[in-house]
């Protein structure tokens, strides 16, 4: 379980206008929610705060009963796996073997545990014809869900994915939407990518301008098109 | 800049290579590493005019490339790219020694123009057997392989990630570059004007993707320790052909096959 409370960013204190002002929600054991909002809305402002990698002003971010401090952050960036939105940004080990084995043995795991944890991950992914390959050689779909794997090897008990399908085409996106939704993970999914947000997930957080303004479940939203109109509205 | 893409492409043939299976690509990094070092260090240790001396040493980075079916031309390129550091430094002696050492016909050959092809000899030899080191060993487990050799753990990280975000960097500035051309009004290459701009938005974007690196590791755990997985054990086998071609190395270096060859005729 996640919950984020009255979490307020500023990228700089002495900014007049919050990043992130006073964002509470809780997301549920193997809840997949999709956090949406337009362009600077504060989306992956929100997934850097959750891992610590934006400090927070004021509030609190707790999962699986740890709560986000200095002394916790490499337990809470254990649980809560993000994905970063351009796998380059995460991908920078030679081979897809060594960048899966990155986080594991980052976090203690033997070499025997490791190479378990890398060979699981990219079984889940129907990947691992790709164990060998260089990362340089890698189609973008395949990067991405190399990059998917890396963070899964960690056995987070959250996803946090940003902008998971920017970068691909039609035919990747449905293959990473059928990994996704096998996966057990709870996920918080920022996404542009309506269609897919509508076949994965169950919940949607609206931020507009740095604030939470609407949290409904799928029925509660209606059909694809009453969630263009209400995303067009913010 | 126009051959971004070509460069790209040589750029990742060396790490293609390294995937081969035969003899050489087995052998174990330490053997590899601790085989060219030998070789580098018997190379440079000839003295300055021996230049027949230094020929057989050829024979290794040679039958390596043949063993490891290495093919020449990425090498060469390579290989290529020493050459003005190489000449910077051999050159200057051609003017600082004048002293002539025999004739070559009519042509009088002095010290320095023999210490100077010396020094692109044994410059040539020990990149290309550092070259052979590459395009045999997955860098990966090079560094691992570095970093049980207790060589700091930053200066292996760095390697890896310059190794790898190169080719990121190439892209990005071929990107920037495609669209630079497509409104730059016909021409080629890049204007003088517009070449500051240029440069500094590719090192503000890279400034900003290496800021991107440095948090997706600390979301992986990364604390400043770099921890590389682990290498197969040294096997007897790989320590008898490291100790039997260091001392093939150590006998061309003390016996003067040249001349012995030419004694013979």
């Amino acid at each position: 379980m996640l919950t984020a409370e009255h979490l307020t960013v500023k990228y700089a204190p002495s900014d007049a206008r919050c990043a992130l002002e006073d964002v509470s929600f809780t997301l549920g054991d193997h809840e997949r929610t999709a956090l949406l909002g337009p362009n600077g809305a504060g989306k992956s402002t929100l997934l850097l705060a959750l891992v610590g990698i934006l400090p927070a002003l004021s509030g609190s971010v707790r999962a699986d009963g740890v709560t986000l401090d200095k002394t916790t952050l490499a337990q809470l960036r254990q649980r809560l796996g993000l994905v970063f939105q351009n796998p380059d940004d995460q991908l920078f080990m030679p081979t897809v073997f060594q960048d899966v084995a990155f986080g594991p043995r980052n976090y203690g795991m033997g070499e025997a545990e490791t190479a378990q944890a890398v060979d699981g991950a990219l079984a889940s992914l129907g990947i691992s014809h790709l164990r060998d390959r260089m990362i340089h050689k890698l189609s973008g779909g395949e990067k991405r869900l190399t990059a998917l794997a890396g963070v899964l090897a960690m056995h987070p008990s959250v996803l946090l994915l940003d902008e998971p399908t920017s970068f691909l085409d039609p035919a990747a996106s449905r293959r990473l939407q059928t990994c996704l939704a096998s996966l057990e993970q709870g996920m918080l999914i920022t996404t542009h990518d309506l269609p897919f947000a509508m076949d994965l997930c169950e919940r949607f957080l609206f931020l507009s301008r740095g604030r939470l303004v609407r949290d409904c479940t799928r029925r509660e939203l209606g059909s694809e098109e009453d969630l263009r109109r209400e995303l067009e509205s913010l | 800049m126009a051959n971004l893409s070509a460069t790209m492409k040589n750029f990742c043939t060396l790490e293609q290579l390294a995937e081969g299976r035969t003899a050489l690509h087995r052998l174990h990094p330490l053997a590899k590493l601790a085989i060219t070092l030998a070789y580098a260090a018997a190379v440079i240790s000839f003295p300055i005019h021996s230049l027949s001396a230094l020929a057989p040493m050829a024979a290794y980075p040679l039958l390596g490339m043949a063993l490891s079916e290495t093919p020449w031309q990425p090498l060469l390129r390579r290989l290529a790219l020493t050459v003005p550091f190489v000449a910077m430094t051999g050159l200057s002696n051609l003017l600082l020694d004048r002293q002539v050492w025999f004739y070559l016909g009519a042509l009088p050959v002095t010290g320095g123009l023999l210490s100077c092809l010396s020094v692109f000899i044994k410059a040539f030899l020990t990149v290309s057997a550092v070259l052979l080191l590459i395009a045999t060993t997955p860098l990966a487990d090079l560094t691992s392989q570095l970093l049980r050799l207790r060589v700091p753990r930053v200066l292996c990280l760095q390697l890896m990630l310059t190794y790898r975000y190169i080719s990121v960097l190439l892209t990005e500035a071929e990107q920037m570059y495609t669209a630079y051309q497509l409104r730059s009004g016909g021409g080629r290459g890049i204007r003088m004007r517009d070449m500051g701009p240029f440069l500094g938005q590719l090192l503000l974007r890279s400034y900003d993707r290496a800021d991107r690196v440095y948090c997706a590791m600390k979301c992986r755990g990364y604390d400043g320790t770099y921890r590389a997985g682990t290498l197969p054990r040294l096997t007897v086998r790989d320590a008898a052909a490291a100790a039997s071609l260091c001392g093939a190395i150590l006998l061309l270096r003390l016996v003067n096959l040249s001349l012995l060859l030419g004694r013979l005729f």
